[in-house]
Order: C-alpha cells, then structure tokens, then sequence
C-alpha cells in the first residue's frame, strides 16, 4: 500500500481555539503512538481530508507532513456529527512499519443483485472485519462474493478470503450474511399481531 | 401495539428532551434508515402505522427493523372532569426521541424502493425525519 501525504499544522488545545480552527475550515485532531513520548495536537484542512477519505477509505497508510517532519500514521478514529454528518475530530496512531497492528477493514458485498433477482433478502450481521497486519499490508476494503449462495446459505467469517499476511481476529464462526426467504407482508403483520399479544 | 410487558411503576412524570441522541445514531443492521432531526414522543400507534406503511410498500423481499421502543405511559384526565383529584390514568404509552436517533431501518432493497416506503413512514410521525444510507465518510446522509 502507498503511503498517501496529508498536511498538518500544530494547533492549540482548547475549546475557543479548536471552534476558530472549525471556523476556518479545519479540522482539529490529534497524534500518538509508536515512539512518542507526548501527544502532538493537530489541525488539518477539512476539504483536504474529505477528499482522501472518500477515494481511499479509513484504512489508508498517510504520511503526516508536520512543519517538515513526516510522520508514518494512520487513522484511528473519527468523530462525526451524526445529525450533520461532519468530521469533528481525528485521531492519527503513529505506527512503526515493522510492527502488527489492529484495524477494523469494511467488507464490500458483491452479486447482492444476483440473490436479490432469485428471491432472497440479503440479511448483514457484521459490516466490517477486524484484522491484524503490517501496516502496509492492510486493505483498503474486503471485497465479499455472495453470488454463489442460495437461499438458506450462511457466510461465516472463516469463509472470507483475506489477503496474504492479514490474519483475521473475529471469531471464525461468527455469521457475516445470511440468506432469508422473504415474508408476505401479510404474515410479518399476523406475526408481529401475536408478539404483541404475548405482551 | 408494541408496549411493555410489565413496569415497576404504572405513572411517570413527563420530563424534558435535552440534547442529541448519543446512542443509537448510527445505522447497524440495514443499509438504509430513519433519523429524527427533531426531538418528541413517538406514540406506539404511529410506530405501527409506520411499520405497516412500510412492510405493505415492500411486500415480499426487504426486512424492517423498529430501533425505539414506547415504554414511556403517558396519563390522560377524562374529558369534562375538574382539576385535582389526583394524576388521570395511562393511556398510551410514547417513545422519547431526541434529534439524531434512527428510529426506523431497512435492508434487502433497493435504494428507490427503501426511499420510497420510508418516506411513507415520515409522514405517519409527528416530527422532522431524514433518510439515511450506509456509506463512507462525506455522503453520509441525504436529507428529505
């Protein structure tokens, strides 16, 4: 995986300062990790991060260029304003490049539409797979073929193919699709009609 | 209707809605979804209303999930009675909803046809909704 460069800037801590940071088109965030003995409290332009975020995933190796000192990272988390669906914050994990790390990767489901058009309801339990690996050996995105279940089948974690030098950490027997035959709206309703009788 | 089985204590006191919701804000089982952009009681009528409006406009295929529950009893003095004499008795029962909650999601159909039963189901709540799909980051919601 290419390491792709995102600029930073110090920033002040603070409430006032990270809401001036907001209003000039920042975002404020924050480094740690491998080797550092004090946090580094950062800004880094909203558009810039946007952009990269939305042609390279959460899962992307950055170098984080600081007043001219490049920083290997990559994200860790991002807080989002739900209702408006901003960033509000990110946290960049320093990392060494030798080292395993923990990382959550998003699964991409494939043939949904194959299913679909044989009558089956495409029922997700996990969207995402956590994973450890060198950092440069962690993928984007998981793609998942369904196209060769039928109705009934189940797809297990133990049934994803990863990448070489991935090792997957959730439970191989964890359920990640399951097929469904789909109800009449008629029978759900009559269903649900006795769970709430029960209650 | 959906309500609770059993509560400890038959009458509560209305209370105030602060805030954003902080929990349940995120979709988690459909790839598409309802949020509140407002906050209010959601009554176990309306609920159903939206989920029959739902589940009718998909027919077969597609999976509804409710993601709030009414255990709130709301009292009600009889029509023509004089104040006092002490709280009037339960008759229905609300959800408590604050802006940001998804309140309702849908799997295993298309975006048209998702967008279209959910739509349904804005109009049978009393507040502001908004539509909802699972995507990364920047397109995460689509406002209707």
């Amino acid at each position: 995986m290419q390491a792709i460069t995102l600029e930073a800037v110090k920033r002040e801590t603070g409430k006032s300062a990270a809401r001036r940071l907001k209003n000039q088109g920042y975002v404020p965030a924050i480094m740690y990790g491998k080797d550092m003995t004090e946090n580094i409290p950062l800004a880094v332009e909203y558009t810039k991060l946007q952009k990269l975020l939305q042609k390279y995933g959460r899962n992307v190796l950055l170098n984080v260029v600081v007043n001219g000192t490049t920083h290997t990272a990559l994200i860790k988390e991002i807080q989002e304003d739900t209702l408006k669906g901003k960033i509000i914050h990110v946290d960049f994990q320093r990392v060494s490049m030798y080292e395993e790390i923990e990382a959550t990767v998003p699964l991409r489901f494939e043939g949904i539409g194959l299913i679909e058009s044989k009558g089956g309801i495409v029922q997700h339990q996990l969207w995402e797979l956590t994973v450890e690996s060198l950092p440069d050996k962690i993928p984007q995105e998981i793609v998942v073929d369904l196209s060769h279940l039928e109705i009934g089948d189940t797809l297990f974690v133990k049934d994803i193919p990863v990448p070489e030098g991935v090792k997957v950490l959730d439970d191989p027997e964890e359920i990640v699709v399951s097929i469904l035959v789909p109800k009449e709206a008629g029978e759900e309703e009559e269903e649900e009609g006795e769970g709430t009788a029960e209650g | 209707m959906l309500m609770p089985k059993r509560v400890k204590y038959r009458k509560q006191q209305r209370g105030r809605i602060k805030g954003n919701a902080t929990r349940g804000n995120t979709l988690t089982y459909g790839e598409y979804g309802l949020q509140a952009l407002e906050p209010g009681w959601i009554t176990a009528t309306q609920i159903e209303a939206a989920r029959v409006a739902m589940t009718r406009y998909i027919k077969r295929g597609g999976k509804v999930w409710i993601k709030i529950f009414p255990d709130k009893p709301v009292t009600k003095k009889p029509a023509e009675t004089r104040m006092g004499s002490g709280k009037g008795s339960p008759e229905f029962w609300v959800a408590v909803v604050k802006p940001g909650r998804v309140l309702f999601e849908i799997g295993g159909v298309s975006e048209d046809v998702a967008k279209e039963a959910l739509r349904l189901a804005m109009h049978k709540l009393p507040i502001k909704t908004k539509f909802l799909k699972r995507e990364e980051l920047g397109g995460e919601s689509n406002e209707s």
